[in-house]
């Protein structure tokens, strides 16, 4: 009787961890879905100087053939920075196929097919219709003076159409800036 | 090429006057044969420069609209220059995917099966008629075309246009690209290397400003045009298989080496005493650009050339010898959501007449054209193009004949290119050139010896083209 109870402990634990790598099976294979998982590395922040600096990687990933920012795409990425501050976006392609850049532009309807004037005074890589081959990039700096929904858009003509954008979110209501993910529109 | 064939009497009538009559000149009979030749890579010429450079299948692999690789087809974007760089292999679509017992991908096949279809119709109209003929031409079809391609493997992929002739009712290959392509780090930056195997000098090129995919995109195969035309202006398309090595560094330079050997289409392999125009050995073909941009500014310029001995007729004994020297330069800048791009090429070619068959041992034969467009949105392009040719008046290469000769023996001839296109969608346009001309085949008045006047070869021509 007491060895069927250790041989029942044993398969409830055994069931138990079954249940927990499926889980996370489940777990791995919808996060891979979504098209990446977010690095916390990817954000710097500075309370003092109000300077927040976030990596963005083109191409980081497959995903969409290439076309994602930081492995994400259709708004799967949010990043939330509070008004007022110094916004430092160090950009890099790693797309081996295709060029890519980017801006920043309010958040309506219709997608643009190629670049637009940006939301934010130098808000852009610049070299916004031939974007920058794999390995190549550079540092975006601007001060987000207005709240509201805007998006990271690769302006190379259609990219940005096909899905490669993710979210900025201006906020005068945080104190500190995050980055998380969201459901693809 | 049957539609080719089907198309020579016409325009060997049209091209009599034409400068490679000189390669098979010995007898009359070599002569018809030389002819009907020349009247087939004149109008594969005509055919290639009308073609389109673009293909809803490569739409359908990647996923994005004709505008992310396209200004306005075939005029290549940066995702265009690169897609095609890169081997054709960018890819969105869902694909069937092979892998060995090890685990090693060994299949990666497109679902969307990579095919696409180009229906052209036309509408020709010369200031004056040819003499005999009924003006107004329609063509229904103008031209009809298959293409497919895409990714054949990760790193293996191609461009194959293949082209029914509604008149015999045969198909036949027109431009082919396969291409390898993988990249790698040189000095610390970014290279991109690859191989490709093509039949038609440039048609490899990313830029608009060699022959292959320059402009005019679409133009008449019924409208009288100079005879004269060099070597690498797409004399050889078809004609020719060649395998070049390329690498783009850094975005900044680019350099392209290979060779090209005649395989012509349609005619008796082996090659042998029956054969015309063939290469001796093989042609070398070079090509370098330096891309740069600034701002909302591309530029690219560039040499590129071809050296080739060709025997007049058979494939033995004396040749004579063609050596083309070509700049390019190639502009893009952006207004928003509108472009300006000009594309340009000046060509200089030597040709020694060793094997006879000219007037003159050595000739030389410039042509240099430009064209400036402005697009507004994906919708509209207007465009403007001046052209001119020049080179050494040889009496028997451009000989007087009705309409395509030459009263004086010059190859001179210049004139500009106007062309509005509409594009309600992006796989449906309609173009409406006039070409005028300023002189031709040397004079502006009586240029032929038959008392035609260059103006009246001004041609309005109405395009209507399909991809679907």
């Amino acid at each position: 009787m007491r060895r069927l109870t250790r041989l029942t402990v044993r398969v409830q634990r055994a069931l138990l961890l079954t249940g927990v790598l499926l889980l996370g099976a489940v777990g791995a294979r919808a996060q891979s879905a979504k098209g990446g998982k977010i690095d916390p590395t990817w954000l710097r922040a500075d309370a003092a100087s109000k300077t927040v600096e976030f990596k963005l990687v083109a191409g980081l990933s497959e995903a969409n053939g290439g076309m994602n920012f930081n492995g994400f795409g259709r708004g799967a990425l949010v990043l939330t920075v509070p008004q007022g501050w110094n916004v430092v976006l160090h950009f890099k392609n790693q797309d081996p196929n295709l060029p890519h850049s980017v801006e920043v532009i309010p958040d309506a309807a219709p997608m643009p097919v190629g670049p637009v004037t940006p939301a934010f005074e130098h808000a852009t890589t610049g070299r916004l219709d031939q974007g920058f081959s794999a390995g190549q990039g550079g540092d975006v700096r601007f001060v987000p003076g207005k709240a509201g929904p805007f998006l990271l858009f690769c302006a190379v003509p259609g990219h940005g159409a096909a899905g490669m954008w993710i979210r900025l979110v201006v906020s005068e209501a945080v104190d500190k800036p995050a980055v998380a993910t969201a459901a693809e529109r | 090429m049957s539609r080719r064939a089907g198309m020579v009497v016409l325009i060997g009538a049209l091209i009599t006057g034409a400068p490679r009559a000189a390669l098979a000149d010995r007898g009359a009979g070599e002569r018809d044969r030389e002819t009907a030749a020349r009247a087939l890579r004149a109008y594969a010429t005509r055919y290639v420069l009308a073609a389109a450079h673009l293909t809803p299948t490569y739409a359908r692999q990647t996923g994005l609209a004709c505008s992310a690789c396209h200004t306005h087809f075939p005029e290549l974007t940066a995702t265009g220059r690169a897609f095609k760089l890169n081997g054709y292999v960018f890819r969105r679509s869902e694909s069937l995917e092979g892998k060995s017992p090890e685990g090693q991908q060994s299949l990666l096949l497109n679902l969307v099966a990579p095919v696409s279809l180009m229906f052209q119709t036309s509408y020709t109209s010369t200031k004056k008629a040819l003499p005999g003929t009924q003006n107004g031409t329609v063509l229904f079809p103008d031209q009809l075309s298959l293409f497919t391609g895409g990714e054949i493997t990760p790193h293996v992929g191609g461009f194959l246009q293949v082209t029914f002739d509604p008149q015999s009712g045969q198909i036949g290959v027109d431009n082919a690209d396969f291409r390898f392509a993988t990249h790698g780090s040189v000095l610390s930056k970014r290279a991109t290397f690859g191989l490709s195997v093509n039949n038609n000098p440039t048609v490899q090129d990313v830029w608009n400003s060699t022959p292959a995919w320059g402009f005019p995109y679409g133009s008449s195969a019924v409208a009288p045009a100079p005879g004269a035309a060099t070597l690498i202006d797409g004399t050889l398309g078809q004609q020719v298989a060649g395998l070049t090595a390329y690498t783009m560094w850094n975005d900044r330079v680019y350099g392209e080496f290979g060779a090209y050997r005649s395989a012509p289409l349609g005619i008796q392999r082996p090659l042998d005493s029956t054969a015309t125009g063939v290469i001796s050995g093989a042609a070398p073909y070079w090509r370098v650009a330096f891309p740069n941009v600034w701002g909302q500014n591309y530029l690219s310029v560039g040499t590129y050339g071809i050296a080739a001995s060709v025997y007049p007729a058979g494939v033995t004994g004396p040749t004579n010898r063609f050596t083309d020297v070509a700049l390019d330069i190639a502009y893009m800048h952006s207004f928003g959501s509108n472009s300006f791009t000009l594309d340009g090429t000046w060509i200089h070619e030597k040709q020694t007449w060793t094997a006879g068959g000219a007037a003159n041992p050595t000739n030389t034969l410039r042509t240099f054209r430009m064209d400036a467009m402005y697009h507004i949105g994906t919708r509209y392009a207007l465009t403007l193009a001046p052209f001119v040719t020049t080179g050494t008046s040889d009496t028997l290469l451009y000989a007087p004949a009705p309409v395509s000769g030459s009263r004086t023996g010059s190859p001179k001839n210049d004139g500009l290119i106007a062309e509005v296109d509409v594009m309600p969608w992006q796989n449906l346009r309609l173009q409406f050139q006039y070409v005028a001309y300023d002189q031709f085949n040397g004079s502006s008045s009586n240029y032929d010896g038959f008392g035609r006047r260059a103006s009246d070869n001004n041609t309005l021509y109405i395009l209507t083209w399909l991809l679907y």
